[in-house]
């Protein structure tokens, strides 16, 4: 299942594990993404908290944790390839993992079709 | 209100991002500005740089000449010149290129939204200062391919020598033709009347080597070369000798400010602007402070990425003690830190 945050996250769940990366929207906001700044491993922490930042030519964006929980993994690609995160959001761009350590959170965050119509308020 | 530029219309169709700058409503980027600045770097990309301001002077010079830090009669006709406008302590209040016209005639190119105040102070000590009417627009084709794409396009043979330019028509349109530009590649910049931009922009993008750049790329690509953007990197509040603009003043003159630097000269000044290269992709940017330690040594006036060294870059302020190219300091803004080092400009 996939959900998205208003912050243009998306959060892809597998059993206890979220998957974490920015939308096309944000990547598209951003423009060219040249650094992404990870937390480490092992770094706890709660919902809307700043989780990772990202730079662009342009500007520096904020990620914010869309659920509470430990940073499991860092995508090692970004390290070297930062513009992933942008071009390919949602495959090869994934930008950390997280165990969740409340799954009832998940109820906060839209799903595709809610993200899409949120998107559409926002012209 | 923004002003829009004869291509307005153009960057539209083409799904330019547009932005905001100085009054005028301007593409940012066609695709990638990372894309754009590597194409300029590597190959030849065409700006639209309409929004610049522009005077003309026809007149004695030497009712000119204090105003300017270097000798305008020292510029032949068909030579152009990079020079500052002081104020009597010495702040920078406008730099420029100066055109050499003819016997009796000047063309002054400021930054966009400059061109009043400019006027202003050269208005009230000689009359003769007017917006040009004609060929006030301009595009520039900046990068290594740039000459030969000219020559192949108007099938002509390319030969002004850096900082020349010459009258001439391309495609039948008159242009006054001039080997500057703001990217530290061989390039041109073209004037010519607004109302034929649109057919010499179409003209030069026919040709496969040419790509559009947009004002991001052009930020990015003049800060690799080190190259100062006014109300930025300079201003009043700075003097040449920090600014590291000294060149550009001919103490054989008398001009402007000329005093109050002399004794600048003799003292030197506590800072000086310097480049700074991250220790990673991450980008100082500009407000940041600049530390030794805890103490705070400089700031940052320009910074971004830089396609070339895949590296943060800036340009900024350091006090002379600090100022070694390799010096290690860490630039710190709300609250993150990225290190640095200290290093000569340009920066590529």
């Amino acid at each position: 299942m996939v959900y998205f945050s208003k912050e243009h996250e998306w959060v892809r769940v597998e059993g206890k594990t979220a998957v974490i990366g920015i939308t096309e929207y944000a990547a598209e906001e951003l423009g060219d993404i040249t650094y992404v700044e990870m937390p480490r491993e092992g770094d706890l922490f709660a919902r809307g908290e700043v989780i990772c930042e990202i730079e662009s030519v342009k500007a520096a964006g904020e990620v914010y944790a869309p659920v509470s929980g430990k940073v499991i993994e860092t995508n090692p690609l970004l390290v070297d390839e930062p513009e992933q995160a942008g071009e390919n959001p949602r495959q090869e761009g994934w930008i950390l993992k997280m165990e969740i350590s409340d799954p009832s959170e998940t109820g906060g965050l839209m799903d595709e079709t809610d993200y899409s119509r949120y998107l559409e308020t926002l012209g | 209100m923004l002003k829009k530029t004869p291509l307005f219309e153009k960057h539209r169709e083409s799904g330019a991002r547009m932005g905001e700058f100085n009054g005028w409503r301007m593409p940012i980027s066609y695709s990638s500005i990372l894309e754009e600045s590597r194409w300029c770097r590597q190959e030849a990309a065409l700006f639209d740089t309409c929004h610049m301001d522009q005077l003309l002077y026809r007149g004695s010079f030497e009712r000119m000449e204090p105003f300017f830090t270097r000798k305008l009669r020292s510029a032949p006709p068909g030579k152009a010149r990079y020079v500052l406008m002081l104020s009597n302590s010495g702040g920078i209040l406008q730099d420029l290129l100066v055109y050499r016209l003819d016997s009796d005639a000047l063309l002054f190119v400021l930054n966009a939204g400059s061109g009043a105040g400019v006027k202003r102070i050269l208005g009230d000590a000689a009359p003769g200062i007017s917006y040009p009417s004609e060929r006030n627009a301009k595009i520039d084709l900046q990068g290594p391919r740039s000459f030969r794409v000219l020559e192949e396009l108007f099938s002509l043979k390319f030969s002004l020598k850096p900082f020349s330019f010459t009258e001439i028509r391309l495609g039948g349109i008159p242009c006054l033709l001039s080997r500057t530009g703001y990217t530290g590649e061989p390039g041109v910049e073209i004037y010519l009347p607004p109302g034929k931009v649109p057919e010499l922009w179409n003209k030069i993008l026919s040709h496969p080597g040419v790509r559009t750049a947009g004002l991001g790329a052009r930020d990015l690509l003049r800060l690799e070369a080190g190259l100062v953007l006014y109300g930025s990197d300079i201003d009043e509040r700075v003097n040449p000798f920090e600014a590291g603009l000294e060149r550009f003043l001919d103490f054989e003159k008398d001009f402007r400010g000329k005093e109050a630097l002399e004794d600048i000269k003799d003292k030197g000044t506590e800072s000086v602007r310097m480049g700074l290269v991250s220790e990673t992709r991450r980008a100082p940017r500009a407000g940041s402070g600049i530390f030794s330690g805890e103490k705070k040594v400089g700031r940052v006036t320009s910074g971004g990425f830089s396609p070339s060294l895949q590296r943060g870059i800036a340009m900024g302020y350091i006090r002379r003690e600090y100022s070694e190219p390799g010096t290690g300091v860490t630039v710190k803004r709300s609250g993150r830190d990225c290190a640095a080092r200290v290093s000569d400009l340009p920066l590529i």
